[in-house]
């Protein structure tokens, strides 16, 4: 966007993020008053919250910035590479991994965990996939369930 | 001082049975393992191993604990220095240094230096217990809430002013751990923040947060390598190269000096001990730099400086369980529960009681410290073969590994929640460049800072003028405001910060 002969140019994720965490801030605030108003409730959330708040305008404000034209041709930081995508993939499988723990078992869901991230993050070899994946999983739901006395869910021990 | 009757009797007691040393490497062993596998810690090690001591005597049972701790102390360190990922809190410090030299290569220097600086650190620690533990804990008892909760609050601003290269942002994201570590119930009931989870009521699980926080900062910066340390020749472990990190541990000895009193005095604190006693000793280390800017970038310094204030925390620690009862942390809360499991209550009374048991357990640290050095190094050229896997091995195993360990700590599903959360939260911190240390920080201290500032508002009947009266909550408090202005006052003057605080606020 240009205002004059200034570029304005704004860190949008950056501010979704600043925004996501002045709304926690307000939320939390609001929900411990909810339960109390008492001063010994309030006695740290309160000025905490506050503080947050300021330091998230600040940042806020600091996400905007304007510039001539010529004096910067691009914005800072790195070019996407293809190897960006990797921690999106790895995320998603992460949230399935935990999500689907309870039903299909620590030994099943920790295998297809671990051979998925592992081919999403570029090992293509299948036999070390279905191995390492098989031992690694079989290996700690063992340790965990019968040396460590760990109650976790299995569905094949 | 020393009661030299009671001395000789203790070491009569450490040398005159093979049973107290037959425990000691195997607890090293355990500390070692459950330090350097993230997820696990020292706590749990201890917890798990808890029952065997039914089946010692008393100070066998002690030793075999306090060599699960001293492992613990040092074996947080090799992930801390490998991956970035602190097997425990105490070792946050420990990555802002340790890991920048092992993406330089200089691993095996990095856990040489770390390893020396704990041995000797621990040692010094126990050598300080022996000649003050009366003094130690007469100074403790003269800590009231007032001085804790600024304490606790220094801790938190040091964090934020010492990672990252923006303080604001420093600032907010310990300011949002401090937010996010009081949810649950409150000192007077009330519930906060749960969202109607009922696995919240009792607040968010630390452990699992602090594994997501870290994970995710390092693990999805990982995920664009294929090795943590991509030149195949810097991957080797060698013996040589960590046995001159260890020897470079003495080019720095007013900084290993240093460390250990920091780290013995604040160990001693109960609440704080390694999780503020590393990042004070580092704060120092940096703060009397002639080139500060050098820190965190790789400088062996941070390493000697954080290492040797974790490790000498524990003969801190030691001295306020020992002399007042009262746990410092989880692990010495553990032994105080061997304590009373062989029917000895801890206590004022118990150094009085039983002065040649006390003699005996500072001695057996002392050899411990020497042990470590042998069975850390072994310990070492095993675990720095981390190193050596690839990245698409190595993440998605490190992930695994923390969700199981995640579950063993809460025993349900919480924990692995949790660490997702937080591994989503610490992505993005990471990602825009917020320091993840400052939250995991805020939250461990949370209930430290509430339930002290609760107490001192309760003392003071809300008067600020009460704190006039206490010179040592004065001076606390003086150093506090000088660590939260410091950036300003730098920026005033040109020093390092100002530019960070510049970059923060757009000026």
């Amino acid at each position: 966007m240009k205002v004059g002969s200034y570029r304005v140019r704004v860190e949008g994720g950056h501010l979704a993020f600043v925004g996501a965490i002045a709304a926690f801030c307000v939320w939390y605030w609001l929900d411990a008053r909810a339960a109390s108003t008492n001063v010994q409730n309030l006695l740290l959330i309160q000025p905490a919250a506050f503080l947050a708040l300021a330091l998230c305008v600040a940042i806020a404000a600091g996400t905007v910035k304007a510039d001539r034209p010529d004096a910067s041709a691009e914005p800072p930081g790195a070019a996407p590479s293809a190897r960006d995508g990797r921690g999106l993939v790895v995320a998603g499988l992460l949230v399935l991994y935990v999500a689907v723990l309870l039903y299909i078992g620590f030994e099943v869901a920790t295998f297809a965990f671990l051979a998925g991230s592992m081919y999403a993050l570029g090992e293509r070899r299948p036999v070390f996939l279905v191995v390492f994946s098989g031992a690694f999983a079989g290996a700690m739901s063992y340790a965990f369930k019968f040396m460590l006395s760990v109650p976790v869910p299995t569905l094949l021990f | 001082m020393i009661d030299f009757a009671a001395m000789t009797e203790g070491l009569r007691l450490l040398f005159g049975s093979w049973s107290p040393w037959l425990v000691m490497v195997p607890g090293l062993a355990v500390g070692l393992i459950f330090g350097a596998v993230p997820g696990l810690t020292t706590s749990m090690a201890m917890v798990i191993c808890l029952p065997l001591t039914l089946y010692m005597d008393f100070l066998s049972a002690i030793i075999f604990l306090t060599s699960i701790f001293t492992g613990g102390g040092f074996g947080c360190a090799i992930p801390a220095i490998l991956v970035n990922i602190p097997g425990m809190p105490g070792a946050v410090a420990t990555t802002f240094d340790g890991y920048p030299m092992a993406q330089r290569g200089e691993h095996n220097e990095a856990l040489g230096l770390g390893l020396m600086a704990s041995t000797f650190a621990e040692a010094l620690s126990y050598v300080i217990l022996l000649l003050l533990v009366v003094p130690i804990a007469a100074f403790v008892l003269k800590l009231s809430s007032p001085e804790m909760l600024i304490v606790g609050l220094w801790g938190l601003t040091l964090i934020a002013a010492l990672r990252g290269r923006h303080y604001t942002r420093g600032l907010l994201a310990g300011i949002l751990g401090l937010l996010l570590g009081t949810i649950g119930f409150s000192a007077r009931g009330d519930i906060r923040g749960t969202m109607g989870i009922d696995y919240l009521l009792d607040g968010i699980p630390e452990i699992p947060a602090m594994m997501g926080l870290f994970c995710a900062a390092e693990l999805f910066k990982l995920m664009r390598l294929d090795y943590v340390v991509e030149r195949a020749e810097a991957r080797r472990v060698s013996l040589r190269r960590i046995l001159a990190g260890a020897r470079d541990t003495f080019r720095y000895p007013r900084l290993l000096l240093r460390g250990s009193l920091i780290g013995a005095f604040i160990g001693a604190v109960p609440g704080v001990g390694s999780s503020v006693a590393n990042l004070l000793a580092y704060s120092e280390a940096r703060r009397t730099a002639p080139d500060k800017e050098r820190f965190g970038k790789g400088d062996p310094r941070g390493v000697v400086a954080a290492e040797a204030a974790n490790s000498s925390s524990e003969g801190g620690s030691m001295a306020t369980l020992l002399a007042l009862g009262i746990p410092g942390g989880g692990a010495t809360a553990i032994m105080l529960g061997a304590f009373a499991m062989h029917n000895i209550t801890g206590g004022p009374r118990f150094i009085a009681e039983n002065k040649p048991i006390v003699y005996a357990i500072i001695f057996s640290n002392l050899v411990q410290s020497i042990a470590l050095m042998g069975i850390g190094i072994l310990f070492i050229y095993l675990a720095g073969a981390i190193v050596k896997t690839p990245v698409r091995v190595l993440v998605p195993s490190i992930f695994a590994v923390s969700i199981f360990g995640c579950y063993a700590i809460t025993g349900n599903i919480a924990g692995p929640v949790t660490f997702l959360v937080f591994t989503l939260i610490g992505w993005q911190m990471q990602r825009y460049d917020y320091p993840v240390a400052a939250t995991v920080v805020g939250l461990l201290l949370a209930h430290l800072v509430e339930g002290e500032a609760l107490r001192t508002y309760q003392l003071s009947g809300g008067d600020p003028a009460y704190l006039l009266e206490r010179p040592i909550a004065l001076v606390l408090l003086a150093l506090l405001v000088l660590s939260l202005v410091w950036p300003l006052i730098a920026r005033r003057f040109g020093l390092g910060f100002g530019r960070q605080f510049a970059a923060d606020t757009g000026d």
